[in-house]
């Protein structure tokens, strides 16, 4: 009998303790019973063991708490003890020779030792590395000491109470020289503060601090135990004067319940994490007794930010959320980079010659060259009535810029009040040793001011666009710049009148001057059209413009004859809800096609691929309302536009437009360089966002009122790494102009502002892994196989389960988030490497297609919506799709080969919570579901169901909440055949529907067989050639065997349940998936994975404890490395996600 | 245990309102009855964690309204941090019963008399920290334990709520010390989506040379230090190294309520 073996790999999951190490650059992070180590200066973690594995400190019980004692010397701050403590555990390791050195073999827990309750908190004596003292949960103090090392168990000295034994749910120890303070907070009576007595088993109470509503979920002095802060189910912080015991200041503003505190900055500030999500700076005033939120950080995602730490000497916070992500967080909040300039500012600093102002006049906007590259950070600021001031770098010169230009002078004086009522644009074209300012008159009178590397203006030079254009123009009220190449750049005009075309025109950077014979006049398309977002692509002369109401036009400027007048070669209308389109950006012209970035203001971003429609007919604009339809493209239309990546912003407000940054991450040994984060900028509220949507968490904010104030955000437009510093945000309020440096990562304090990624911050319900491996590199060094979470959070992630074939070091790597699921993720399977299916709550069920390395070269996932099944209820939102399963159709050009067969849709079998078996046929290609079969089963819930396919017959296996399993027959359509692949049972040959066709009904089950006192929650089939055994997980904490055997027609001859064991699990099975086909992996909620082989009968093959709580899903694959070893590999998830190696003994 | 909107379109919230129970979980104690007969003789009771009230309203039809022969006073005492409006016969108390004060006043109400029957359906509110909800339910659970061996007569019957967590099978092996029957049952009121289920305690058997003593300045965990219940409690001259074999032991399983009662986790 093979049997296999489970080994823990890789764990994802809450950050349950924070500590850094002081004076060092170390950071230790629990994640449960783990630790990982990270160099927080370099964003680096420190592998601990050879095999990347990672250490357990317990093994089982979560690190709740990590201490640091004092150092032995100053000069050896890594020699301290590391204690650790959670649950009932307890453990004092040695930074240095323990843990950095000395836990290669990854069995640091044999240092757990037990206490004898739940450990609330725990310090160090104050002289004595070796000796700690240890706060139970019924409010005892222990004292305990290491005898040599700490493998025989910790010695008792003796142990203290203050005779009020009520049950914590925090505390912490201040330990002073001469007094041990100890700080209790109780569920129902507020927070006890005593101190240890002389006598063991004595302590006296100082202060019974009372105050807070419910129980106190934290409580912490400072250094020298003078005050105290805390909070409690009430969501207050309070801070209380320990000579006095008197609440002396109270600060409100997290949303829920508060999970970490601490002081510093000399008392000064607190620091604390909510299960808000947000992170939150507070100046404490002991003055005023005023405790205010200076800073608010959304650094996590899911539900709850458990951990923090604070590094008291660099001012560095650090937070760890139930999403596994480790957050660093710059507590320095002075040396904010902020530079607010106003006019009397600009006119003090002008040589200290006064400059005359008009009343009115204010700061109307800025140019400066992205912070990248140009050795020049002067900027240039003009005002409203276009005085142009030119300020250096450091802020501490200004120039008011005088061209020796009679013209402008002249014009902007007689203009005045045009100028500022209308509009007046700065156009900036920048190159490596110059610059060109150009101003635009709304009459189209242009001055071309040329700059020098100091912003000196070299030459000026004029020109009136408007002279080339013959037909009457009203005015101009826009003007924007294309700049494609260092040599030219276009220039797009717009009008407000709709008559008027788009000017549009070509302009030679060296020779400066426009190439008259590129003027090009665009006609508006007929539907109302207000320029919101632009951009040109050169390789099929695509210019395509956004406007409100979500339509979008496009130019084919290389379709340009001898008459100068193009008219729209495409527009579309509304073509999905929303309002305006904020940002167009082309990604790359890929051979066929061109990949188009596109925002909408109000949160919704997609990539479009726009190519030639090759049927097209005549023009005509294609209106597509709702979202059900997502095909851009009719018969009649020139252009085909697919929508290759859907989404919505998880941040809300206003959505302006996206950055993409590159970063590299690490599998075992490789080192690799793919992976694109999409930063997202916008407003929300009275703030501006910019924010790591691929990694989920805000990077950086400012307060600027909104998004009606002139603004502008620039950033270099090379590809950008991780390295985020090089932003600059600039905005006007109450006629200031504020330049904001974004000091994303202060780059002496720390290199990564995100130390660990993390995952779903909720529970995962499934997990899906697809079939085929493909390599990263193309040199087979590190392969990988698409793996999907869908987690009650409602989002989907789409990861890449990456396999190092040299060293087998696994790592899941997200890629994307989904979210477009409004409810929980029941399930998630995946069709092939292209397509995924997922269900939701709430009847949602959506088919995804991914663009997994198709649309061009790069690592990109590309994912987006390709069909939905409309509820077929409406208005009930209780009604659930529990399962589904499907079985794929392919066409049969290709006989056996799996690769080059292609799909042509599959037929899909749905249960539902109120008892309804439905049936479709999904036709892939046009896009279409037919219902087949629409039957029920009785009045109760159906929680699984599965396609059991064997010789040419299909049958239908339903699991219901009443413990039956019941095996219904399908018939199958004429025309196909049934085929075992590698990836499992299939349909080949011709299908068509009939669409008249009504739904039928299921007959009588073949089988009906009570298997489980209650719900079958999961089943997992396994296909033998004889027989076909379903492998059966109940609520009853049951596992059940039950075998179907079928006669030569494939017709069933019986089911029988082969083997029952009714203690599998000591709580319900959540899944099962398969290792072999007589092994199998199960989990269940008593975070037990076990494995069960089904030869003859059911028997245990291993059982290890999985620190995942909430533990209910699971998937199985097996990769191969270059010399043909066999890798199987399961991934379990619940509130975090692990990833294990399963050895074939 | 607030009500979400899920639970007012379930069909047992909805017949809980149509034939007066203040909760759903009325339910549950009703098929947990049918299944184990727990009332059948039985006169005194406490109901723990009680609020709002509908395991005391099904108490007091099933015991106190139905106590025809009238040989003694039935007593029903429920105890819950939440205040609860007044129930037939039910003598209700406002304490947390963590604290052993709560338990003293308790035994006070009873005057020295036993119990028969013993429930509890506490449970705290969630954090979300999994391990330490599942210390504070275990917590709720020993409480009421304490409770049941200062006052249930032996051969007495205690139900809980239980979460069927990580840990679970140590709580089994731990009420083995005290009952000769421990059951894990799930009534259909219950949904099969959630983790709760309740152990059957039946033939209450005190653990032999030990009398327990409650004390006012005493943790649960020291009330139990001298009672050889699987775990060890008391703290000893040191702390052990960390010992995997704990005693654990997986529970009996029954689901109860028939079949063809409600589906608690059908959408109708
Ligand atoms: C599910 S409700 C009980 C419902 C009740 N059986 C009924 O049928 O109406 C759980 C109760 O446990 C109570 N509880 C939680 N911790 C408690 C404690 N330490 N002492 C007393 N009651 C507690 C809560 O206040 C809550 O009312």
């Amino acid at each position: 009998m093979v049997s296999s073996s489970l080994v823990p790999h890789t764990h994802y999951g809450p950050v349950t303790a924070l500590k850094f190490i002081p004076n060092t650059e170390f950071l230790i992070a629990g994640y449960g019973p783990f630790i990982k180590i990270f160099n927080y200066k370099t964003g680096d973690s420190i592998p601990l063991s050879k095999t990347h594995e990672d250490v357990k400190i317990f093994e089982k019980n979560k690190i709740h708490g990590i201490v640091i004692s004092k150092p032995h010397s100053s000069s050896e701050p890594t020699n301290v003890n590391v204690l650790f403590y959670g649950g009932r555990s307890v453990s004092v390791l040695n930074f240095q020779t323990d843990i950095l050195h000395g836990s290669s073999n990854n069995r640091l827990s044999v240092h757990e030792t037990a206490c004898n309750d739940w450990v609330i908190s725990g310090d160090f004596h104050y002289a004595d590395p070796k000796s700690i003292y240890l706060l139970t949960a019924h409010n005892i103090v222990i004292d305990a000491s290491i005898v040599g090392d700490n493998l025989g168990g910790l010695q008792v000295n003796g142990s203290y109470n203050c005779n009020e034994k009520s049950i914590l749910y925090s505390g912490s120890f201040t330990v002073l020289n001469d007094e041990v303070y100890v700080f209790s907070g109780t569920v129902m009576s507020g927070i006890y503060v005593w101190k240890l007595g002389r006598a063991t088993t004595s302590g006296e109470v100082l202060h019974h601090l009372t105050g807070h509503e419910g129980s106190i979920f934290g409580i912490k002095s400072n250094d020298d135990a003078t005050l105290a802060v805390s909070c409690s189910d009430d969501r207050s912080i309070k801070i209380w004067d320990l000579k006095t015991g008197n609440n002396i200041a109270t600060g409100w503003g997290h949303g829920a319940r508060i999970w970490y505190l601490e002081f510093f900055n000399l008392s000064t500030q607190v620091m604390s994490c909510s299960e808000d999500l947000t992170i939150r700076i507070w100046d404490f005033d002991i003055e005023n007794g005023e405790l205010e939120c200076k800073k608010v950080i959304e650094g996590h995602s899911g539900k709850n930010v458990w951990a923090g730490a604070v590094n008291q000497q660099q001012l560095i916070g650090a937070s760890g959320g139930n999403d596994g992500k480790i957050r660093l967080i710059d507590l320095d909040t002075t040396g904010d980079d902020t530079h607010e300039l106003s006019v009397e500012y600009l006119t003090s600093l002008n040589y200290g010659k006064s400059v005359n102002f008009a009343k009115n006049e204010t700061i109307k906007t800025v140019i400066s060259g992205s912070p990248e590259g140009s050795n020049n950070d002067d900027l240039l600021i003009i005002t409203s009535y276009c005085k142009i001031f030119h300020v250096s770098q450091n802020y501490s010169q200004v120039k008011l810029l005088n061209f020796s230009h009679e013209l402008l002078q002249q014009k902007t004086i007689t203009e005045t009040m045009h100028f500022v009522n209308n509009f007046f644009a700065v156009s900036h074209i920048e190159n490596d040793e110059w610059s060109i300012m150009v101003l635009t008159a709304s009459s189209g009178y242009q001055l071309f001011v040329t700059l020098d590397g100091s912003l000196n203006v070299k030459d000026v030079t004029e020109f009136s666009i408007l002279d080339l254009v013959d037909s009457p123009f009203s005015k101009i009220t826009g003007v924007f710049p294309i700049s494609k190449t260092p040599n030219f750049t276009y220039f797009l005009f717009e009008s407000p009148n709709p008559n008027d075309p788009f000017i549009f025109i070509k302009y030679d950077v060296i020779k400066l001057q426009y190439l008259t014979e590129s003027l090009t006049l665009l006609e508006k398309p007929k539907t109302r059209f207000t320029l919101t977002a632009y951009d040109y692509d050169e390789t099929y002369g695509y210019l395509i413009l956004g406007s409100r109401f979500v339509t979008m036009t496009v130019y084919d400027l290389h379709s340009k004859t001898t008459t100068n007048v193009l008219s729209p070669l495409q527009t579309w209308k509304k073509f999905l809800p929303g309002d305006t389109i904020s940002q167009i950006k082309v990604v790359k012209a890929l051979t066929e096609s061109l990949l188009v970035w596109i925002s909408l203001r109000d949160g919704t971003y997609l990539t479009l691929e726009i190519s030639r429609n090759l049927n097209s007919g005549d023009q005509e604009d294609v209106i597509i309302q709702g979202f059900e339809n997502l095909s851009l493209t009719n018969q009649t239309s020139n252009l085909k536009i697919d929508i290759c990546q859907q989404n919505r912003v998880s941040k809300g407000g206003f959505l302006e437009g996206c950055i993409e940054t590159k970063s590299s991450f690490q599998v075992g040994d490789r080192y690799i360089d793919d992976s694109t984060n999409i930063l997202l900028y916008g407003f929300k509220s009275d703030y501006f966002y910019l924010y790591n949507e691929t990694k989920g968490y805000e990077v950086w904010t400012e307060l600027c009122g909104g998004s009606h104030r002139m603004w502008k955000l620039v950033y270099p437009k090379k590809q950008i790494t991780d390295d985020l510093n090089q932003f600059r945000f600039y905005y006007v309020k109450a006629s200031m102009l504020v330049i904001k440096n974004m000091v994303i990562l202060p780059a002496h304090k720390f290199a990564k502002d995100l130390l660990v990624e993390g995952t779903h911050g909720r529970e995962i319900r499934d997990i899906a892994i697809s079939t085929t491996a493909k390599s990263v590199n193309n040199d087979n060094s590190v392969i990988y196989k698409l793996l999907a979470t869908g987690s009650e959070d409602n989002t989907i992630k789409i990861s890449k389960l990456l396999l190092n074939t040299n060293d087998h070091a696994c790592q899941i790597k997200n890629y994307w988030t989904q979210r477009l699921h409004v409810s929980g993720l029941q399930s998630l399977k995946f069709l092939n490497d292209q397509y995924l299916i997922s269900s939701a709550a709430r009847e949602e069920f959506f088919i995804w297609k991914i663009n997994d390395g198709t649309l061009g070269d790069d690592s990109k996932l590309y994912v987006h919506c390709y069909d939905t099944l409309v509820p077929s209820v409406a208005g009930n939102p209780d009604l659930r799709i529990m399962d589904f399963d499907y079985l794929p159709i392919y066409d049969n050009n290709n006989n056996n080969n799996t690769v080059e067969r292609s799909l042509q849709g599959f037929f899909l079998c749905l249960v539902y919570s109120n008892s309804f078996i439905k049936v479709f046929y999904y036709d892939l290609v046009n896009k279409k579901f037919h219902l087949m079969v629409d039957d029920y089963y009785k009045d109760i819930c159906i929680l699984t169901i599965k396609f059991v396919v064997h010789s040419q017959k299909i049958h239908m296996v339903i699991g219901a909440t009443d413990g039956f399993l019941t095996v219904y027959d399908v018939p199958v359509p004429a025309g196909l055949q049934m085929q075992n692949g590698n990836d499992g049972a299939a349909l080949v040959g011709e299908y068509h529907h009939s669409d008249g066709a009504a739904a039928a009904k299921l007959g009588r089950p073949v089988i009906t067989q009570q298997i489980h006192q209650n719900g079958i929650k999961t089943m997992c089939v396994s296909n033998r050639s004889e027989s076909i055994d379903i492998v059966t997980g109940g609520d009853d904490n049951a596992l059940g065997l039950f075998t179907l055997t079928f006669d030569n027609n494939g017709t069933i001859t019986s089911g029988t349940i082969k083997a029952f064991s009714e203690d599998a699990a000591s709580s319900t099975i959540t899944s099962i998936s398969p290792v072999s086909t007589s092994q199998f992996l199960v989990t269940s909620v008593d975070q037990v994975v076990r494995i069960w082989n089904t030869v003859d009968g059911l028997h245990l093959v291993d059982a290890k404890y999985v620190t995942i709580a909430d533990t209910g899903s699971s998937d199985t694959t097996t990769f191969e490395d270059v010399a043909g070893n066999k890798i199987a590999v399961g991934a379990i998830g619940g509130v975090g996600l692990s990833v294990w190696k399963i050895n074939n003994d | 245990m607030g009500k979400s909107s899920k639970d007012k379109r379930d069909l047992y919230y909805r017949k809980a309102k149509e034939e007066g129970w203040r909760a759903r979980s009325a339910f549950k104690l009703l098929q947990l009855n049918e299944q184990f007969q727990l009332f059948k003789g039985v006169r005194r009771v406490v109901d723990l964690c009680a609020a709002p009230g509908s395991w005391s309203q099904v108490l007091s039809r099933e015991i106190y309204e139905k106590n025809v022969d009238g040989e003694s006073e039935p007593k029903i005492v429920a105890v819950d941090l939440q205040p609860m409006s007044p129930i037939k016969g039910v003598t209700t108390l406002q304490a947390d019963i963590t604290h052993p004060k709560t338990l003293s006043k308790i035994l006070d109400i009873f005057g020295g008399e036993p119990a028969d029957f013993i429930c509890s359906d506490g449970a705290p509110d969630v954090t979300g920290l999994h391990d330490l909800d599942e210390y504070i339910q275990a917590q709720l659970i020993l409480s009421a334990l304490q409770l049941t061996t200062c006052l249930l007569k032996p051969g007495g019957t205690f139900v809980a709520k239980i979460f069927r967590g990580r840990d679970i099978d140590l709580m089994y092996a731990q009420l083995g010390y005290l009952f000769e029957n421990v059951i894990c049952a799930k009534p259909r009121a219950s949904r099969g989506t959630s983790l709760e289920a309740f152990i059957v305690c039946r033939n209450y058997t005190p653990i032999p040379g030990w009398t327990p003593q409650l004390k006012l300045n005493q943790s649960t965990e020291e009330f139990f230090e001298d009672a050889s219940i699987a775990r060890k409690n008391k703290l000893g001259d040191k702390l052990e190294n960390y010992l995997p074999t704990e005693e654990r032991h997986i529970a009996p399983f029954v689901a109860c309520g028939d079949l063809s009662s409600y589906d608690s986790d059908a959408t109708y």
